[in-house]
């Protein structure tokens, strides 16, 4: 029979996350001075003035990093029962694993060498040059 | 007796955020804004199933949908081009979509009422995380790596879009 003893660590864990970001914001809300002018309240950009609006569109590259996360993430749901279980099971469920792994490596290696985790600047520029009409 | 307290104490508590994230998830103007109220709710959920103490589906709701799904749909959205997009506040928008809730509400109460609901929490061994993966690698090793194909076909696929949308 399980318990929810075992959860009051993370319960504990949350409750700190939340309490010291929360007091130091709520901490320096109370103490700072406030002077806004409409410099002070722009987007931060490097020192840089921004140009456009946030909610512009981003490039298709920052998706496929997006892609390989979720099919990795996918591969760390099954690394948990495995590692509940592999010692019990032993050699076979190493090799299921390792099989497992091997085909998703072979999808990251299909990506690297199609060139698809290179960083092009290319497309940088276009969407650069599309967003020229609105300053 | 001091324990089942407890317990209600944190549903309830799971239960107001889960509804106060899902009706932002409709409500908020900035569609990014309605995103990130959806990894609150998906959280909040997985909160949910460690109650049940069913720790292997809190875990899969946290990777994939807190986790995957989100990432998913954010990236779906700042690849869109939604400058000063809000979105449709219109009666008759308003009107559709109470009538929805209202339509979606009425079929559920069926259900909810016909479940014979169980009066006391069903007793787990805490071993489901062992028994998932005891099935997973003896009896059900052929369909798990077949979901190893799927990723890779998955991957693959979209490596062949976007390369096409980066060369275009």
């Amino acid at each position: 029979m399980v318990t929810y003893e075992h959860y009051i660590p993370v319960v504990a864990f949350i409750a700190v996350g939340i309490l010291i970001p929360g007091g130091a914001m709520i901490m320096s809300w109370m103490i700072r001075t406030k002077n806004p002018y409409p410099e002070k309240l722009t987007t931060y950009e490097c020192g840089e003035e921004p140009i456009g609006t946030a909610q512009m569109q981003f490039d298709v590259q920052y998706y496929i990093y997006a892609l390989l996360f979720v099919v990795f993430d996918v591969e760390t749901v099954f690394l948990y029962p495995w590692a509940v279980v592999f010692t019990d099971i032993g050699m076979i469920a190493v090799v299921e694993m390792v099989i497992f792994i091997a085909m998703l490596l072979v999808a990251l290696v299909y990506a690297w060498k199609k060139g698809i985790l290179e960083w092009t600047s290319l497309s940088w520029r276009e969407v650069q040059v599309k967003m020229e009409p609105e300053k | 007796m001091k324990e089942v307290a407890a317990d209600l104490i944190v549903f309830f508590i799971l239960a107001l955020v889960s509804i106060f994230a899902a009706v932002m998830v409709m409500e908020a103007e900035d569609i990014f804004h309605a995103a990130l109220f959806l990894a609150l709710l998906f959280t909040v959920i997985s909160g949910v199933y460690i109650l049940l103490l069913a720790e292997f589906i809190a875990a899969i709701q946290l990777l994939v949908y807190g986790g995957a799904i989100v990432v998913l749909i954010l990236f779906a959205i700042v690849l869109t081009n939604r400058a000063g997009k809000v979105g449709d506040q219109s009666l008759k928008n308003l009107l559709m979509r109470t009538a929805a809730i209202i339509g979606f509400t009425a079929l559920l109460v069926q259900p909810i009422l016909k479940t014979p609901w169980p009066q006391r929490m069903i007793e787990t061994t805490g071993l489901n995380t062992y028994a998932v993966g005891y099935s997973l690698f003896t009896d059900y090793v052929i369909p798990f790596e077949v979901v190893s194909l799927a990723l890779l076909s998955a991957l693959i696929g979209a490596v062949y879009l976007s390369k096409r949308e980066v060369e275009a």
